[in-house]
């Protein structure tokens, strides 16, 4: 019989990609059995989801279309995604970034000022890590002293079946060869978890994240002093279950069985 | 008190020359060293070319160097693949492929990374992660964060073996320098009875260099050339010599003998 200690749940922040829905490299990926009427459960019940998503391949609000076309409601707002905890970064620190994304998420990043580079913001960018790319955020960390920011810095996802790099490994290549440690915006940054319990409008004990990245979700999570559920789906691997770290508080096959322990409380 | 140097380890890359141009005062103080009988090794972390190929790149810059003169993490790599009776996945430029020549390398069951930007893309980069992911082991050539190129400092194996180190969980063997067993390797080439206290090595990475080879014991000196930037001598231990150069360097070893 599966159980969640603790203070009873008001509120839901949410991984996306591994918890709603599969990764794929064409559309809009594959809904994860259960996950749709799960979130639906979830509304009935008066219960609040935030959607903390490391997603930095496209527009948040290409985000929510794919999320509504596999059959998701929810509003566009309720996504979190680190190009925005970025753009509060870059507004607030008055800095002028050099990309390294995905073309798809620049939109998210209109209207600021690029021009003499003093920061380097490195996304989940795929085809366009290349050596000459690399060596090029690398001269401005290492000669021009720019701050390093990293949307996420998760290890791998699971795409199209296969487990695939992430952003986080390149970000590591940075930090090592230029001396410096990135700034984290999104997870498992604590900052990014703080900021889904303000929307919330609730406490930690009031809330628990869901993800199937153990260190990104469980770990930061629980690093905020939120519980930390691990799913089963997406890149879980089996190894998962025994992490010499971190020790979720409760491990489930996916969001479905969560809601059923939720709603049971 | 620091022993007399009997013997001494050269870096290359940045030390005696940056790509095709020897470094000035390089040849000058190479040739003060041989004329005096001073044993010379150079311990190199180049993995973008094979020593026949860093041989002739040499010579056509001007300096005579001999194939057994060179002390390659390539050709350690190599050693080392082979005791193991390993299969490499080998992610390393045309030109230092020939070091490997007659490896197995179907079915890989390890990761080599050696300096390859045309391997340091996405797709390569995910291929060699999800054979760690499968219970491969990571071997790094070597580690370093950068090196100078004609056109300035240029990102360094080292990070994209950490790419792999981070994604994998896994820590990669390295190789070459800072590895004690390197330094101690190229010393029982250049002569079984030289202790490491009794050598010298000079380079121009701070790190990888010079406090690589005194923590293997060795004596260890910044050249303010190549990679070298300023205040590198207060950032990271102390190194036992500084020299602007290697004319330098070989003059201060030259006048020990004379104390």
């Amino acid at each position: 019989m599966l159980e969640l200690k603790g203070g009873k749940v008001k509120g839901v922040l949410c991984d996306i990609t591994g918890v709603l829905k599969e990764s794929a490299t064409t559309a809009d990926g594959v809904a994860i059995q259960g996950s749709i009427e799960a979130i639906e459960r979830l509304r009935k019940a008066g219960i609040q989801v935030k959607y903390v998503t490391n997603e930095c391949q496209c527009t948040r609000k290409s985000l929510h279309q794919k999320l509504l076309r596999l059959g998701f409601s929810m509003s566009e707002e309720s996504i979190m995604p680190p190009a925005f905890a970025a753009r509060e970064v870059i507004n607030k620190e008055n800095l002028r970034p050099h990309f390294l994304v995905h073309d798809n998420v620049l939109p998210d990043f209109e209207g600021i000022d690029t021009d003499d580079p003093n920061c380097v913001v490195v996304g989940d960018a795929v085809e366009k890590f290349t050596y000459d790319n690399m060596n090029h955020a690398f001269r401005l960390l290492k000669e021009k002293k720019c701050k390093l920011i990293s949307l996420g810095k998760g290890k791998y996802y699971r795409e199209d079946g296969q487990l695939t790099l992430d952003v986080g490994p390149f970000t590591a290549a940075l930090e090592f060869a230029s001396d410096q440690n990135a700034m984290v915006c999104g997870k498992p940054d604590p900052l990014f978890f703080q900021a889904g319990l303000m929307s919330l409008g609730l406490t930690a004990e009031e809330v628990v994240m869901v993800g199937d990245d153990i260190v990104s979700d469980v770990g930061g999570a629980q690093k905020a002093n939120i519980r930390g559920v691990l799913v089963r789906t997406g890149k879980f691997t089996a190894q998962d279950e025994n992490h010499p770290v971190v020790k979720p508080d409760l491990i489930v096959d996916n969001l479905k069985q969560l809601v059923d322990v939720i709603l049971q409380q | 008190m620091v022993k007399m140097a009997k013997a001494v380890l050269l870096d290359l890359s940045g030390t005696v020359h940056v790509g095709d141009h020897l470094i000035p005062g390089a040849k000058v103080g190479i040739q003060m060293l041989k004329s005096h009988g001073i044993p010379i090794k150079y311990v190199t972390n180049t993995s973008k070319e094979s020593k026949s190929c860093l041989r002739n790149r040499l010579c056509n810059a001007g300096l005579e160097v001999h194939e057994n003169e060179l002390f390659t993490s390539l050709t350690a790599a190599r050693n080392y693949v082979e005791s193991l009776k390993l299969r490499p996945l080998l992610m390393l430029e045309d030109e230092a492929m020939k070091d490997f020549e007659g490896i197995q390398t179907e079915d890989p069951n390890s990761v080599v990374v050696g300096l390859s930007p045309s391997n340091f893309h996405y797709k390569r980069l995910n291929e060699a992660f999800n054979l760690l992911k499968n219970r491969a082991s990571l071997i790094a050539i070597n580690k370093s964060r950068y090196i100078k190129t004609d056109d300035g400092l240029s990102i360094g194996t080292g990070a994209f073996v950490s790419t792999l180190e981070f994604a994998s969980d896994k820590k990669a063997h390295v190789i070459g320098k800072p590895s004690k067993d390197f330094f101690h390797l190229a010393l029982k080439e250049l002569d079984p009875k030289l202790q490491p206290h009794e050598a010298l090595m000079v380079g121009d990475d701070v790190r990888d260099d010079v406090l690589g080879a005194q923590q293997a014991g060795l004596i260890g000196a910044l050249v303010k050339t190549g990679k070298y930037l300023l205040g590198d001598e207060n950032k990271y231990g102390e190194p036992n010599y500084v020299f602007e150069n290697l004319e330098e360097m070989a003059q201060f070893v030259l006048g020990q003998e004379k104390k």
